[in-house]
């Protein structure tokens, strides 16, 4: 039955010319009228077409990732998979689809150019199986998608809701009227001598339809194809070209937030009038708006997030979402947003790591921080912060003078005793003044000591401030750069060519964000802690003695999602003690409730972020949480105290380590 | 109505470090900051301004190196600065006739802090008030404005009272009244266009005041900080009971 001559009968039936003529005229319209409305939704938003174009295709080097995500939908498929799954299938089908027309059109091409099609043959065959499939998978995901999609009708827009019901159900329509076409052709010409593969011409045999209705379903099923893509962009199913814009259009590390003025530049202007945050929608411009409209309120990011599930007023989703609805109107965000619901965020970046179509929430909640800085509308927990900030240049409104001068004791120099600094152990300002962190600190210099490398660390004692990171995720981005342009002299200063950080937000603020402030910078090493320890006892200059303890690791969000450090802690601890892992682990790791200056304020909630997080850990039965940071270090030694009596013990890493070398 | 509003602005020292065996103070390279109260009175000078509008001035009895601090009191939203340069150390008799000199005409009302947190004498509202020959409310903890009055509650040990003057009036404010705003550091560098003048005072040779000494009281605490708290605590009690 297989024969050469079994080929793709193109315009089976029809008048060739004529319904060529047609193909082409709807193409060409289609994809006219597609550029035009894609100007026009772009023109929305103040962004040209070219620049557009230009953005997705000179950041080419970025396609890979972006194309492996979408390959995998690892994003759609980590959560909510049954939703997840559906888009898979629904967008492969189209993929697949795709390469059946263009499949169809190659052959047309070869046959034109060559004399032989293509489309012939075991490929004819087994493409046509894969279009039979493809149709079902197109009809059952479609149907579902409209299912997920009225779920969620109260978050969306009522106009929008029907466009995309509208929009899902032609797919329907596609898939339904391409197998009619398929069974008119397949049963006319082949009968059942296909029926295995060919199987949806197999189960509408029994249609028979006429020939005037065969060619009025072929012409609506091309011309309906040819105006879907056409309204692509007036549609929200323009959100996956939005999303290769966001994916595409910087690489700035998820830890890194926007800089909105370069402080430097405006001393020397003196134009101080900047424009800074969002507070009117109208301050949401070009791709900072476009970004938004990706959102198709899949909740990815609300389910991750620790605000969310604490119970206070923030889901990204409905934050997202709002600022979408309202961007073409100039209202104060104010009118539908509170305060408190910029305030609840720990900036963790749980949102921006699970959103599929890479929105990232924490900049238009850290900008709307930033208008409340400008306007003076803080509280007074946080006002107390910046008058900390901007009178002691630390964030905890103390002197600086003495803060690390307990550390020549133990036997670390001072950098001013010693003029070059090879490595600079910058102790932060918990690990300054909170008594618990001091310890951590305490740990860590007798480690170096005992693998005897003290002598090639130093620290800064009343010369070290504050790395800027609280200011800056309070949105007070002008005193952020301040302390960050005084810190750099002072680095350049000693000639630091390595900068060791106790706490992890100080380690991202210097190795993501400094550079942005002075690009000198970027040839200095930036390291935590956990990586010095590790790279100790990789020496051999450590060695910890085998324990019973068990042990379960609290990622750091700074450390482990932002900058991706997961494996150094579990090696260290895997290599003398039992290591268990929690529900939410390494670069999923969940908040302790400290983080984007959440220290030093409060906000309403139902429960507290770091008692969920401690619950999880305890949940594995080790007897002991590692931690790496000096704030989650007090954040889950409270929540032990308060849940389980300070039976679980709470150790900063420095403390296991250290503990367990002679 | 809009009111014409001065407001009185004190700098003091960051932080004073105390020479443990001279108790002697020592203030080299300290820096300046806005005294508290005084962030009170600006802070409520910018909202009867925002609210009735006028003009709120912030004067300032100081010394060059303070102008970051009337930099930040325009930040926050005074419209003009005046710095009267000549101060050297507490003497409030003459602070008063400085400041006088000043506000003395064209104000509706002079607001300041009820005491300052160096020098603690809260010697200024009164003196003042008595040199305009104007009343004076103090301690208020809330304001109100109606023409050509002012209703203030004031904050007296145990109670609180209702009272209404006639402008112009001294206001001193208590710290109660309000959570100043703080102005983040580009809108102090911003506030470097708003005008501030810089004026020298006419200081007497002979003033009324003299400083004999400036020490620290001698402190017999022991200073013995534990850092681990359960140790601390049974510490802490073992020298409580020897000491009976």
């Amino acid at each position: 039955m297989l024969t050469a001559s079994l080929c793709y009968p193109e315009y089976y039936g029809l008048p060739r010319t004529a319904f060529m003529a047609i193909v082409y005229v709807s193409a060409s319209v289609s994809v006219l009228a597609f550029f035009y409305m894609l100007r026009l939704r772009l023109k929305a938003r103040g962004i040209g077409l070219l620049e557009f174009l230009k953005i997705i295709f000179l950041n080419y080097r970025r396609w890979p990732g972006l194309l492996y995500d979408f390959i995998t939908h690892r994003r759609l498929l980590s959560q909510r998979s049954a939703s997840g799954a559906a888009h898979a299938v629904l967008m492969y089908s189209l993929l697949l689809s795709l390469i059946g027309t263009l499949l169809v059109a190659a052959s047309q091409y070869s046959e034109l150019i060559t004399g032989t099609p293509i489309f012939c043959g075991s490929l004819y065959l087994f493409y046509t199986f894969v279009m039979d499939v493809t149709a079902w998978a197109l009809f059952i995901s479609s149907v579902t998608a409209v299912v997920f999609a009225y779920r969620r009708r109260e978050i969306i827009q009522r106009s929008s809701l029907t466009a995309d019901i509208i929009y899902l159900l032609s797919f329907s329509l596609l898939s339904i009227t391409g197998a009619m076409i398929e069974s008119y052709r397949i049963n006319a010409l082949y009968g059942t001598s296909f029926g295995y593969i060919a199987f949806n011409a197999y189960l509408l045999r029994g249609l028979r339809l006429s020939w005037e209705a065969y060619a009025a379903v072929y012409i609506f099923h091309l011309e309906l194809a040819f105006a879907l893509i056409a309204f692509i962009p007036m549609t929200s199913i323009f959100h996956p070209l939005i999303a290769v814009a966001n994916y595409v259009r910087e690489e700035r590390p998820t830890g890194e937030l926007t800089k909105p003025f370069d402080l430097m530049s405006v001393m020397q202007s003196g134009s101080f009038e900047v424009q800074v945050g969002i507070n009117r929608t109208s301050d949401i411009k070009g791709f900072y708006a476009l970004e938004l409209e990706a959102c198709q309120n899949c909740y990815r990011c609300q389910d991750v997030c620790p605000a969310h599930l604490a119970g206070r007023p923030l889901s990204p989703t409905t934050l997202i979402s709002s600022l979408q609805r309202e961007i073409n109107r100039d209202a104060p965000i104010w009118d539908f947003i509170s305060e408190d619901t910029i305030w609840s965020c720990t900036t963790c970046g749980a949102c921006v790591k699970a959103c599929p179509v890479y929105i990232r929430h924490t900049d238009y909640i850290v900008d709307a921080r930033r208008a409340l800085v400008m306007n003076m509308k803080l509280d007074e927990r946080k006002n107390a912060l910046l008058l900390s900030m901007s009178s002691y240049d630390n964030s905890f409104g103390m002197s600086n003078d003495n803060r690390n001068s307990w550390l020549s004791e133990a036997g670390l120099k001072k950098a001013s005793e010693i003029r070059m600094v090879e490595n600079l152990l910058w102790i932060g300002c918990m690990g300054s003044f909170d008594p618990e962190a001091r310890d951590i600190v305490r740990n860590f210099v007798e480690i170096l000591r005992k693998a005897g490398v003290i002598d090639s660390y130093a620290y800064l004692g009343e010369e070290e401030t504050c790395c800027g990171d609280p200011a800056r995720r309070l949105g007070e981005e002008s005193k952020f750069q301040d302390l960050a342009i005084k810190n750099i002299e002072i680095f350049k200063k000693y000639g630091v060519k390595t900068i060791v950080t106790i706490c992890p937000h100080g380690f991202n603020t210097f190795k993501n964000e400094y550079p942005k402030i002075d690009g000198s910078f970027s040839g200095i090493k930036v390291k935590h802690y956990v990586e010095v320890i590790k790279e100790l006892i990789d020496a051999g200059r450590i060695k910890p003695e085998a324990s019973k303890e068990v042990f379960v690791i609290h990622d750091p969000c700074y450390l482990s999602r932002h900058n991706g450090i997961v494996e150094p802690q579990r090696s260290i601890i895997r290599s003398f003690a039992e290591l268990r892992e929690p529900r939410r682990s390494g670069g999923n790791t969940f908040c302790c409730g400290a983080g984007g200056s959440n220290y030093w304020y409060e906000v309403p909630e139902k429960t507290k972020i770091s008692h969920i997080r401690f619950r999880e850990l305890q949940d594995t039965g080790a007897s002991s949480i590692v931690v790496l940071c000096p704030f989650c270090n007090a954040m889950l030694n409270d929540a032990s105290a308060v849940l389980s009596d300070g039976k679980v013990k709470v150790k900063d890493i420095a403390e296991v380590v250290n503990e367990s070398i002679k | 109505m809009p009111y014409n509003i001065a407001v009185l602005i004190k700098a003091v020292y960051e932080d004073v470090k105390i020479n443990p065996e001279t108790l002697e103070p020592s203030t080299a390279g300290v820096k300046f900051k806005m005294d508290d109260i005084s962030r009170n009175a600006v802070e409520e000078a910018v909202r009867i301004k925002e609210k009735h509008g006028g003009k709120a001035t912030g004067i300032m009895f100081g010394r060059d190196d303070q102008v970051l601090v009337m930099r930040e009191a325009l930040a926050m939203g005074l419209d003009e600065g005046v710095l009267i340069k000549g101060y050297s150390y507490s003497d409030p008799e003459l602070t008063a006739r400085i400041l006088y000199e000043k506000v003395k005409t064209g104000y509706d009302v002079v607001l300041l802090g009820y005491s300052s947190a160096d020098s603690y004498t809260a010697q200024i509202p009164p003196r003042l008030a008595a040199l305009m020959g104007v009343p004076l409310i103090g301690n208020a903890v809330q304001l109100s404005f109606d023409g050509r009055k002012v209703i203030a509650v004031k904050s007296l040990d145990e109670r609180s009272v209702k009272v209404e003057s006639e402008l112009p009036a001294v206001i001193s404010v208590a710290q109660e009244i309000n959570t100043p705003r703080i102005p983040p550091l580009i809108q102090i560098m911003a506030a470097s266009r708003k005008p501030l003048k810089m004026e020298s005072a006419n200081v007497p040779a002979e003033t009324y005041y003299r400083i004999i000494e400036h020490k620290a009281p001698p402190s017999s605490r022991k200073k013995i900080i534990f850092e681990d708290v359960n140790k601390g605590v049974e510490e802490i009690l073992k020298i409580l009971k020897q000491k009976g």
